[in-house]
């Protein structure tokens, strides 16, 4: 419960970010809205909301000193007078909206008629990408879920297979 | 040996600072109990070091004060510099006020760390006794291994008598913590000459020092847990770029910085700081740029020079980094010839690092002042009166085009 | 032999003048003779090259009085003083100085009758201060307590001021 809690308020937190950058990118068979990270991975945005991503550097400028709002152009990034000293990220909590899943080339399946709900892949998994409710397994978070294996490995039960996935959204 | 300020002419007597501070001692120091001395009373939050000759009395004496309780320092006893510095960085990230001490090999072994501290912006504070780097193996005097750090973005800072390492270390704490500079900030003494010479240091009472540099002000904390932020993430080609250059303008405020917190320390001790320091410049003919404990023996000799009746002044540089560009134009442009004197060798390059930031100075500011460089006193080789005396007929000799400027060596057996 | 010049630059500012005091920079090694420096003045001064002119040489090691390395940079108006059990006109003759630039006083004996070890330095004190009186006597003394009273204790404390008090007679008895 508590943990909904605070997925609903990082996500109130998210949708207030300052400083998202889309870019479109040219792909065969039309355009595809692509967000970019400051470590400039590509990132889909399949299962994303609008909104939701943020600079990883947690970039903001100076009161008085805000950007135009709207879509930027492509690869336009804040200046040197505009980001964290140091390259520090000085906001918190936005591994939540950096895309690790695109990383994967299996996906855990779960069996749920064997799944046991003990919560063991919950607790390995790295990425917190187990979602669970009301104590009970209902599924996998495939943006962040990497595709480690370590779930269907650590199942008592042997409840999780690593199954091929339908991919649709790579990014070139 | 006491004289500070500025000469403002041929024979002018020293401009004097402010009455000395209430309470200051007189004590016989070495440097490295000058700098230990100025730890304590700076009391910083960490110190993280190991120990290497000749700053080893320097970390020896200052755990001795951590032993007594006379700090309230962590001490961090460590495997080596890299560690050293590595904890450092992470104790600065926790919002504290740290503090260092090494030297030569010492140096090298920190090298990656020292980029990290500079860009992560940690006000890291770090007496360098300076020292030959290996090989062949030296212990003694020259500055290679600072000079070799010269672009790792920490400001540099260097003391010329035993005095000017103990007023240089606790300006330093103020300087990498000013607001727009955050920046570590490493102050050179020479090693042995000034690490192990015992001399007159008028030590300011603690009391006077706390207030001075004021209790950490950290920016950031890794330890305020209401505001968790990250240190080190991946900069790559998209924002590695920008924060170099925040630091380059780091460098800039860095300058002011010094020149502030140099006359608030005057005002402090009595003893007044500038960004560098003129000697007989404003007549002189001919002129030499020095920084270290030549500088200190150049002014001492210079009423000899000037019964040469050569006009020969001297500019001492204090800080290297970040380099006195407009003061070097504006002091000696007006000079025939300039002989910088270099305690390190910058190989393959056009002469030594000092000489090349003078030389490029005056160039593009189109001086046609003749610029010439001496290397001198590699390893600890000695200096003479000698020495200095021929570089200033030298000079007077280029000044008359009868001598070509170059880089010459000072006392190597040919 | 540290510790004497530490000793001496501390008499110095406890009469408030200009001092420096440095060892021969380098490793030091037991038994190896090594060499430490003073500069003092009434006046402040700006100096930090190695000194190769000496005013005054001060030899703590008899054996020593041979060396080339003694007499280097020695000039004519320079004070020569050595801890010997000789006169001082054989010992110049040795050296190749004037016999009026020696000064010689045996302060191994007199640290042996007072401290009771051969350890002449504190001693040989009383012959710099003797000859040359660039700090008065009772700062040496005092600058001794204040610096070594807690390592030595008492007792050898006293040895020692009696050493440097009587080293400083006997020279300027001759």
């Amino acid at each position: 419960m508590a943990r909904k809690k605070e997925t609903a308020a990082r996500k109130t937190r998210a949708q207030t970010r300052k400083g998202r950058k889309t870019e479109r990118v040219k792909r065969a068979g039309g355009a595809k809205k692509v967000r970019t990270s400051a470590a400039g991975v590509k990132t889909s945005t399949r299962t994303r909301k609008k909104g939701e991503a943020t600079s990883a550097i947690g970039a903001k400028r100076p009161a008085g000193r805000k950007r135009a709002k709207g879509r930027q152009a492509g690869g336009e990034k804040p200046g040197w007078r505009d980001i964290p000293r140091g390259g520090l990220i000085v906001k918190a909590g936005n591994a939540e909206t950096y895309e690790t899943g695109s990383w994967r080339t299996k996906a855990p399946a779960i069996d749920f008629d064997r799944c046991t709900n003990c919560l063991f892949c919950w607790i390995w998994c790295p990425d917190g990408a187990i979602q669970v409710k009301d104590g009970k397994v209902v599924g996998i978070d495939l943006f962040h879920c990497k595709g480690c294996g370590i779930c269907a490995h650590e199942c008592p039960k042997e409840a999780i297979a690593m199954v091929d996935e339908r991919r649709t959204t790579h990014v070139a | 040996m006491s004289h500070r300020g500025r000469r403002t002419g041929s024979g002018a007597r020293v401009l004097r600072a402010p009455a000395p501070a209430k309470g200051t001692i007189v004590k016989a120091l070495r440097g490295a109990d000058a700098v230990a001395e100025a730890m304590r009373q700076v009391n910083p939050g960490v110190v993280a070091a190991y120990p290497i000759t000749p700053q080893t009395d320097v970390v020896e004496r200052f755990s001795e004060f951590v032993a007594d309780g006379e700090v309230g320092t962590e001490f961090v006893t460590v495997e080596s510099e890299h560690s050293a510095m590595s904890a450092c960085i992470g104790a600065a990230a926790a919002g504290c006020r740290v503090m260092t001490a090494t030297s030569a090999n010492g140096l090298a072994l920190m090298w990656e760390m020292l980029y990290i501290a500079a860009s992560y912006r940690a006000p890291i504070v770090m007496a360098v006794a300076n020292r030959a780097l290996s090989g062949p193996i030296n212990i003694h005097c020259d500055h290679s291994d600072s000079m070799g750090a010269r672009d790792s973005g920490w400001i540099q800072i260097y003391s010329s008598t035993v005095e000017e390492v103990y007023d240089n270390v606790i300006q330093a704490v103020r300087i990498g913590e000013s607001k727009d500079v955050r920046l570590p900030v490493m102050v050179m003494f020479d090693g042995f000459i000034i690490s192990h010479l015992l001399e007159r240091v008028r030590v300011l009472p603690d009391k006077k020092v706390q207030s001075f540099i004021g209790p950490p002000r950290p920016v950031y904390s890794l330890l305020d847990i209401d505001h968790p932020l990250t240190y080190g993430p991946l900069d790559l080609f998209d924002y590695y770029f920008e924060h170099k250059r925040q630091q380059v303008d780091a460098m800039e405020y860095a300058e002011k910085a010094i020149t502030d917190v140099g006359k608030e320390y005057g005002q402090v001790s009595g003893r007044l700081y500038g960004y560098y320091e003129a000697h007989e410049l404003d007549d002189a003919e001919v002129a030499v740029v020095a920084l270290g404990s030549t500088a200190s023996t150049i002014k001492g000799l210079i009423p000899e020079i000037r019964d040469e009746r050569i006009k020969g002044g001297l500019l001492k540089v204090r800080l290297f980094r970040p380099f006195p560009t407009r003061d070097v134009v504006r002091r000696l442009s007006a000079t025939k010839a300039v002989a910088v004197l270099d305690r390190s060798a910058s190989f393959g390059a056009d002469g030594g690092p000092l000489y090349l930031e003078v030389s490029n100075a005056l160039g593009r500011a189109g001086a046609k002042t003749k610029v010439t460089n001496y290397i001198y006193g590699l390893g600890g080789r000695d200096i003479s009166h000698e020495h200095i005396m021929r570089v200033y007929q030298d000079l007077t000799r280029m000044a008359r085009g009868r001598l070509k400027p170059g880089t010459r060596y000072l006392g190597v057996r040919e | 032999m540290v510790t004497a010049a530490r000793l001496l630059a501390g008499a110095a500012l406890r009469a408030d003048k200009y001092f420096q005091a440095f060892p021969e920079f380098g490793p030091e090694r037991m038994g190896a003779p090594i060499v430490a420096f003073n500069r003092i003045s009434s006046r402040p001064f700006s100096n930090y090259s190695q000194i190769s002119n000496p005013d005054v040489v001060v030899v703590i090691d008899p054996t020593l009085l041979g060396a080339e390395a003694v007499i280097a940079g020695v000039g004519e108006d320079a004070i020569f003083i050595a801890n010997s059990s000789e006169e001082a006109r054989p010992v110049a003759g040795r050296l190749g100085l004037e016999p009026g630039q020696v000064y010689v006083v045996d302060a191994s004996r007199i640290a042996r009758e007072t401290i009771g070890r051969d350890i002449p330095n504190t001693a040989m004190l009383g012959g710099v201060v003797g000859i040359t009186e660039i700090v008065p006597l009772d700062d040496v003394i005092e600058e001794l307590k204040e610096l070594m009273g807690e390592k030595l204790g008492s007792e050898r404390i006293e040895g020692n001021i009696e050493a440097i008090r009587r080293t400083f007679e006997t020279i300027r008895a001759r």
